[in-house]
């Protein structure tokens, strides 16, 4: 767990690079309502507090949540979407190794649903924006969550936004890879980190290689079928959003993906297809927390298929 | 906005029905934990748990308002089972010390009555009017309807431990590991440690005794021999207490024909109960004997001239006679094995040379040290089981000793291939070398003898041609000593029998464990008095680093399936276990059958969480082997009693038969007189 966190570092550095301090904020809130909620709900059931604190899981899901939501947010958001993912995706399972649900998803979808509004206005992500959201004006949003003009006149839709409401043409630049807006190099080094990250995890045989792989076949293969109709070019797919961080560490989680090496596949590929499906052709801008939690819930059905289909070649 | 209404109505009308449907076809039946706690209980309906019946006390306890420990006829053994069904710390029963106990008759205070004779239903106690009576201990059931019969009261009921194979293992939990982690069982903590499929790849553990010395440990005063054959159960000692013997006397016959030798002279001084290593703990009935220090010798058995020309039986007689046992670790008579092996007409002799296990060197200097024997003994084994070649398996980590045996083989001009094998754990397993020198594959469950191999360590090879070329008896090995709690690892030659603490002393940190074999499937002991066997390879003390972490929860990461040479899945086994899931019985699957686990460990030493897998499987095997004992012993209790009730009948029946027959012939006898009577008036 502490070598995914640290492996998740790069590409929080550059999101804190691109978009300034609001995303350390958020992990903050995130990490501090987590563990007062794991805190409490191991007390009340009677378990001891230290070990499962220290194994890490939950500053994970902080961080994952903290890197997944805008950078200016009213502090209570990501602090509901840490305490949700401890409460709702972990605990009332039994805590860690027991959770049906990546909670981390868990928690991110909760405020998805809830405040769609706020989280759906990104900045436009520049490197020099964290100069131009001052410090301060970020941490008065972050408190009190009085919208500051300021950041009002920065956030707007981001590109994934625009694709399902508008279509793929709507987009600025003239549609090749991102390739002339001026956001494209920048949401290029966010990937390289989740990329570099997840290539640390791979090395070491932290993650099983056949998660990330399936996602991002999953993706480029959907992808490159609904460009038949009108769909946004494959690399468009895999390079924006939440694609990278979903294949390398959300997917990754051994605990809410199948057993069974077949199942992994087909698993991690379907949240690939599912995602693409719902980024094309329905309303939701970014499909992967949903992908994901739908496949988590199939996750033991994948493995007993796989598993009696086995058994019955043998 | 009407057919939104209308729609969503339809899809809630549908998940209702769905949802009715589902609560009715799936409905949870009662709780299934009553029902596995109503089947520990012994089903005596007694009510000594103040419930009345078993039932109802399997249902308190479910739901929590009693204690685990109410059951006196189960006894200790039903609250543990109950304690370790529901992962709570088990509490002795107020009135049981015992666990399993059979009759016993004081023999001064027996008038020969006879009366507990009938008393005994299944026919385990035997005697005649005025004579002495005695208890078959191995048939009594305990049952203590005896007891009542004596009119002399000199019946007692006597505690004793179950035979080593029906020993259960304690099922680790975080809790108990956590209390007592000197009793933790599973691998140390190793450092470099790389998952592979169907294996590990481990490094750096053995460096610390393979440079060490290689010496022989002084005599000591008391030597220790358990007395027990390979199956766990106990022999007899054909020496009394008081006799002296001399180094090679035989002092138990054992079992098939495979002897004890005392491996020193002295003089017996008691045989009685000691601890020795076992994962479940506990005593056995051991020989001791106090070393007089001269260690003269027994007559030697005379050489064999020519063994490679010798009949195979003389071979394996003299084998047999020597008392040589499997040096690998599991301690099998050699020349059993290499019978079977005879018998189903094998080709290939693999010489086993891998010692997969971390820490270990002793095969690997004995390799340096006696090649030459190494490989007469090898020649003499396919000679006595009838194989034609013989493969020699090395690892590819430890190119001396591939060098001295080669360079023996060469010159004693013996066709013997030697072939190196990777150094992934575990190759060395007797079931995994097979296909890496031959190509064959042992199919599961099955020994290296049903694809036409057998397997001799290289210890046990040196042990054969001692016995054979010298007459030697086998009560000496090299056993490796290290560990980061050891101050000089190296490689000893020590007589069997003797205690620990005269090779490790008091070496080590408090709340370390000593580790009886490698590094990974080694038992922890906590008694540093138990005796060497002929199967301890190795002796690890270990420091503070090297000691296992607290157990974490399990994240199904799957590196455990991955990594299980068998291709089970560990952690599934596991939550099942934990969970009391068909726990003694045979398994639902394949893969999470724990009778196929080979106790390899390498699960464990991959596992991030530290969860003691291992030990949770051998639980289960333990549990399983015994409840099969308990009913090979139920259906002999019940066919003694069964043979009792019928040999009654009939003697009811010869009674009857022998009334009838006098009141016939009373009859007659009397229509006689009648009748003559008739005739004289």
């Amino acid at each position: 767990m502490g070598l995914v966190l640290l492996a998740l570092l790069p590409g929080a550095g550059v999101m804190v690079w691109l978009f300034g301090v609001g995303v350390l904020l958020n992990i903050a809130a995130a990490l501090g309502a987590g563990v007062a909620a794991e805190a409490l709900t191991l007390r009340l059931r009677g378990r001891p507090v230290g070990p499962a604190l220290a194994d890490g899981s939950t500053p994970l899901a902080a961080l994952i949540i903290g890197i997944a939501l805008p950078p200016l947010l009213p502090f209570w958001i990501p602090a509901l979407a840490g305490a949700l993912a401890v409460l709702l995706g972990k605990q009332v399972y039994g805590g860690l190794g027991q959770n049906i649900f990546n909670p981390a998803m868990v928690g991110y979808l909760a405020v998805v649903l809830a405040f769609p509004q706020a989280v759906s206005l990104w900045p436009a992500p520049e490197p020099a924006l964290g100069a131009a959201i001052p410090a301060a004006e970020a941490l008065q949003y972050f408190l009190t969550g009085g919208l500051a003009p300021i950041a009002d006149a920065m956030t707007h839709a981001t590109p994934l936004d625009r694709l399902a409401t508008e279509g793929f043409a709507a987009l600025p630049g003239d549609g090749g890879l991102l390739g002339q807006t001026q956001a494209a190099g920048a949401w290029l080094w966010l990937g390289g980190a989740f990329l570099l990250g997840g290539a640390f995890l791979l090395t070491l045989r932290i993650i099983d290689w056949r998660l990330p792989l399936g996602v991002l076949a999953g993706t480029a293969a959907t992808a490159a079928l609904l460009q038949l109709g009108d769909g946004a070019p494959v690399l468009f797919h895999l390079l924006s959003g939440a694609t990278l961080l979903v294949a390398f560490f959300i997917a990754t989680d051994p605990v809410s993906a199948p057993r069974e090496p077949t199942a992994r596949l087909i698993y991690a590929a379907l949240i690939g297809v599912v995602a693409l499906v719902i980024r094309e052709l329905g309303g939701h801008p970014d499909g992967f927390a949903f992908a994901v939690l739908m496949l988590n819930a199939t996750a033991p059905l994948l493995d007993y298929v796989v598993r009696r289909s086995a058994g019955e070649a043998a | 906005m009407f057919s939104a209404v209308l729609t969503l109505t339809a899809i809630a009308g549908l998940c209702g029905v769905g949802l009715g449907a589902a609560g009715r076809r799936l409905a949870a039946q009662r709780d299934p934990v009553v029902g596995h706690i109503d089947e520990l209980l012994p089903q005596t309906q007694c009510g000594q748990c103040g419930y009345p019946g078993c039932r109802p006390y399997a249902e308190a306890v479910a739901a929590g308002e009693a204690a685990t420990n109410l059951c006196t006829p189960g006894g200790n053994a039903t609250a543990r089972a109950i304690a370790d069904l529901l992962q709570v710390d088990p509490e002795p029963v107020a009135d049981d010390n015992t666990g399993p106990a059979v009759a016993f008759i004081d023999e001064s205070q027996c008038i020969g009555c006879t009366r507990c004779l009938p008393a005994c239903p299944v026919d385990a106690i035997v005697g005649a009017q005025r004579q002495v009576h005695t208890v078959l201990a191995d048939e009594c059931t305990g049952c203590r309807l005896c007891v009542e019969a004596c009119p002399m009261d000199c019946i007692t009921m006597e505690s004793v431990e179950p035979p080593l194979n029906a020993r259960i293992r304690p099922l680790p939990t975080p809790q108990s590991t956590a209390a007592r982690p000197e009793q933790r069982p599973g691998p140390l903590r190793h450092q470099q440690v790389q998952p592979r499929r169907r294996g590990v790849a481990v490094a750096g553990a053995k460096d610390r005794s393979r440079s060490g010395p290689i010496g022989s440990l002084a005599l000591p005063a008391q030597l220790v021999l358990p007395l027990l054959d390979h199956t766990g159960a106990e022999v007899a000692a054909t020496v009394a207490v008081g006799e002296h013997v001399r180094r090679g006397t035989r002092v138990s016959e054992g079992r098939s024909g495979v002897p004890l030798h005392a491996p020193t002279s002295g003089v017996v001084s008691a045989i009685e109960r000691r601890p020795i290593v076992h994962p479940a703990g506990g005593t056995a009935a051991c020989l001791i004997l106090e070393a007089d220090g001269a260690d003269c010798r027994e007559t030697a058995m005379p050489p064999i001239e020519a063994p490679l020309q010798a009949e195979p039986d003389t071979l394996l007689r003299r084998i047999a006679d020597a008392g040589v046992r499997g040096m690998g670790g599991a301690a099998f008579p050699s020349a059993l094995k290499l019978a079977d092996a005879a018998r189903s007409g094998v080709d290939t002799l693999v010489v086993n040379g891998v010692e997969c296990d971390t820490y270990l060197t002793c095969d690997e200097s004995l390799l340096r040290l006696r090649a030459e024997a190494i490989i007469d003994g090898a020649r003499i084994a396919a000679r006595a089981c009838g194989a034609e070649r013989i493969l020699m398996a090395v690892k590819d980590t430890a190119p001396e000793a591939a060098a001295a045996a080669e360079a023996a083989i060469e010159a004693a001009e013996a066709n013997i291939q030697v072939v190196r094998v990777g150094g992934d754990y575990p190759a060395g397993n007797e079931r995994h070398i097979v296909y890496p020198t031959t190509g064959r594959t042992v199919p599961a469950g099955a020994r290296p003898p049903a694809v036409g191999v057998v397997c001799q360590n290289v210890s046990t090879l040196d042990a054969i041609h001692r016995a054979v070329h010298q007459g030697e008896p086998s009560v000496e090995r090299l056993v490796t000593v290290t560990g980061g709690g050891i101050a000089e690892p190296g490689n000893y030659w020590v007589r069997v029998g003797t205690p620990l603490t005269e090779l490790i002393g008091e070496a080590g940190t408090p709340g370390c464990r000593t580790i009886v074999g490698g590094g990974i499937m080694g038992t922890p002991i906590t008694d540093r008095r138990v005796p060497l066997t002929h199967g301890m390879n190795g002796v690890v003390v270990e420091s503070a680093d090297e000691a296992p972490l607290f157990e974490q929860p399990c994240i199904s990461c799957g590196r455990c399936a991955e990594v299980c040479p068998e291709g089970l899945q560990p952690f599934e086994m596991a939550r099942r276990i934990r969970a009391g899931v068909g726990v003694g019985e045979a398994a639902e699957h394949i893969d999470i059958d724990p009778m196929r686990c080979t106790g390899c460990s390498s699960c464990e030493l991959v596992c991030p969480s530290s969860i003691p897998l291992a030990a949770i499987t051998g639980h289960a095997r333990d549990a399983v082997r015994s409840r099969m004992r308990e009913r090979e012993q139920a259906e002999r209790a019940r066919q003694r009693h069964e043979a009792r009730q019928a040999r009654e009948a009939r003697r009811q029946r010869e009674k009857e038969e022998a009334r009838r027959r006098k009141r016939e012939a009373m009859a007659a006898k009397a229509e006689q007189n009648r009748s003559s009577e008739t005739t004289e008036g």
